[in-house]
C-alpha cells in the first residue's frame, strides 16, 4: 500500500512537469527609417521616436490549471546584427486579450533590457493579448544597416 | 526459505525503483513548480536607409554687370541671398557643382558655399558645364541655414552680353 502511494505522488509530480504552463507568441516589427522620417526634410535630424502597430505581437497563455493558476510573462532581448547602442526600446501591453482568467499590468511602456524583466502578471488562459513596440533614440548617428533584435517572452508558472 | 530469499531480493529492488522514480519526480516535479515557464521569441528588425538630402532656399536675385572704375574692369556682382541646407547620415561626402552649359566667353559665374560643421569649404569655384568640387570632407551632419554665394564677373573683352539664365546643380556625392 505504501509503495503504491509512493508511486501515485511520483507520477502526480511528474504530471506536474507535464502540465506547465505554454506561451505562444505571433507576430514581429519591422521598421524602415528613411528620408521620409526626417523632422522637416534635409538640414533636419530623424524622428526620435518609432511605434509599432498596437497588435505586433499576439501573446497566448495557455495549459493553465483552472482560472486561477497564476503566472507571470518577464520579457528579455538578445541584440544581433550590430544593434546601436543609443537605442532603447520599449514594450507595453494593449489589451487583456480573452480568457476565463485574469490579467493586469503591462499598460505603460516598459524598456527590454538584456535581463529578465516582469511583464504583465495574470492567471488562467489568455488569448490574443495584444502588444506594442517603441524605441527611442534614432538620429542620423545610426550608420545606414539592418539591425535586429530578438525578444523573448517567459511565462513564469506562480505557485 | 529460497522463496522468501528472493521475495526479500525483490522488495529491495522495488524499494530501489520507488525511491528512484520519488527522486526523479522530486527532481522534476520540483523544477515544475520553482521554475516552470515557456518562452516564445519575436524578432523586431529596423532598418536605416542611405539618407543624402539637400535643398536650396530659392533662387538668387538677378546678377547684373553695368559699372565699373574708370581705368579697371567691369565691377563683379554678388548675391547671397539664399542659402542650403544637408542632412546625411553617411560619412566622406562632397557637395559638387555644375552649370547646364558654360558661361559666354570672358564672363565668370562662382559659387561659394559655406560649408557645414565638419566640411571643407573649396571658397569660389567657377562654375561649367563639368562637375567641381563645392565642400568636401563632410561627415554625419544634418544642417540648414548656410549661406550660399553667387558672384558674376565679366572682362571688358566680354562686350555686352545679352540677359540669360543657368541653371546650377549642386549634388551631393560620394568622395
Amino acid at each position: 500500500m505504501g509503495r503504491a502511494l509512493f508511486l501515485l505522488f511520483s507520477l502526480w509530480l511528474f504530471l506536474t512537469k507535464v502540465e506547465a504552463i505554454d506561451l505562444s507568441a505571433t507576430g514581429g516589427w519591422n521598421e524602415t527609417v528613411n528620408e521620409s522620417d526626417l523632422i522637416s526634410g534635409a538640414g533636419s535630424n530623424l524622428v526620435d521616436t518609432y511605434e509599432s502597430t498596437i497588435d505586433a505581437t499576439n501573446i497566448t497563455i495557455s495549459n493553465c490549471i483552472g482560472d486561477s493558476d497564476n503566472w507571470r510573462v518577464d520579457i528579455r532581448r538578445v541584440n544581433e546584427g550590430g544593434w546601436q547602442g543609443v537605442l532603447t526600446f520599449y514594450v507595453k501591453r494593449t489589451s487583456d486579450g480573452t480568457g476565463n482568467g485574469s490579467i493586469s499590468g503591462g499598460l505603460s511602456y516598459i524598456e527590454i533590457t538584456s535581463t529578465d524583466t516582469e511583464f504583465f502578471p495574470g492567471a488562467g488562459d489568455r488569448s490574443n493579448i495584444t502588444i506594442q513596440y517603441q524605441l527611442t533614440g534614432m538620429s542620423i548617428n545610426a550608420s545606414p544597416n539592418h539591425y535586429n533584435t530578438t525578444i523573448i517572452f517567459t511565462v513564469v508558472d506562480i505557485p | 526459505m529460497l522463496h522468501t530469499i528472493n521475495k526479500r531480493g525483490g522488495g529491495k529492488e522495488m524499494k530501489k525503483l520507488v525511491v528512484g522514480l520519488l527522486g526523479l519526480g522530486l527532481v522534476f516535479g520540483f523544477n515544475s513548480l520553482t521554475m516552470a515557464g515557456n518562452t516564445a521569441q519575436q524578432t523586431v528588425t529596423y532598418q536605416v536607409d542611405a539618407i543624402n538630402e539637400i535643398s536650396v532656399s530659392d533662387n538668387p536675385d538677378n546678377l547684373v554687370i553695368n559699372s565699373a572704375t574708370a581705368g579697371s574692369q567691369p565691377n563683379e556682382d554678388t548675391d547671397n541671398t539664399t542659402t542650403w541646407a544637408i542632412t546625411t547620415n553617411q560619412t566622406s561626402r562632397k557637395m559638387t557643382g555644375s552649370i547646364n552649359s558654360n558661361m559666354p566667353a570672358n564672363v565668370t559665374l562662382e559659387i561659394n558655399l559655406i560649408a557645414p560643421t565638419g566640411g571643407v569649404s573649396e571658397g569660389d569655384v567657377s562654375l561649367s558645364s563639368i562637375d567641381a568640387d563645392l565642400v568636401t570632407s563632410i561627415e554625419t551632419v544634418a544642417e540648414s541655414g548656410l549661406t550660399i554665394t553667387y558672384t558674376l564677373s565679366a572682362t571688358v573683352a566680354a562686350g555686352v552680353v545679352p540677359q540669360a539664365q543657368k541653371t546650377v546643380t549642386i549634388t551631393l556625392t560620394a568622395e
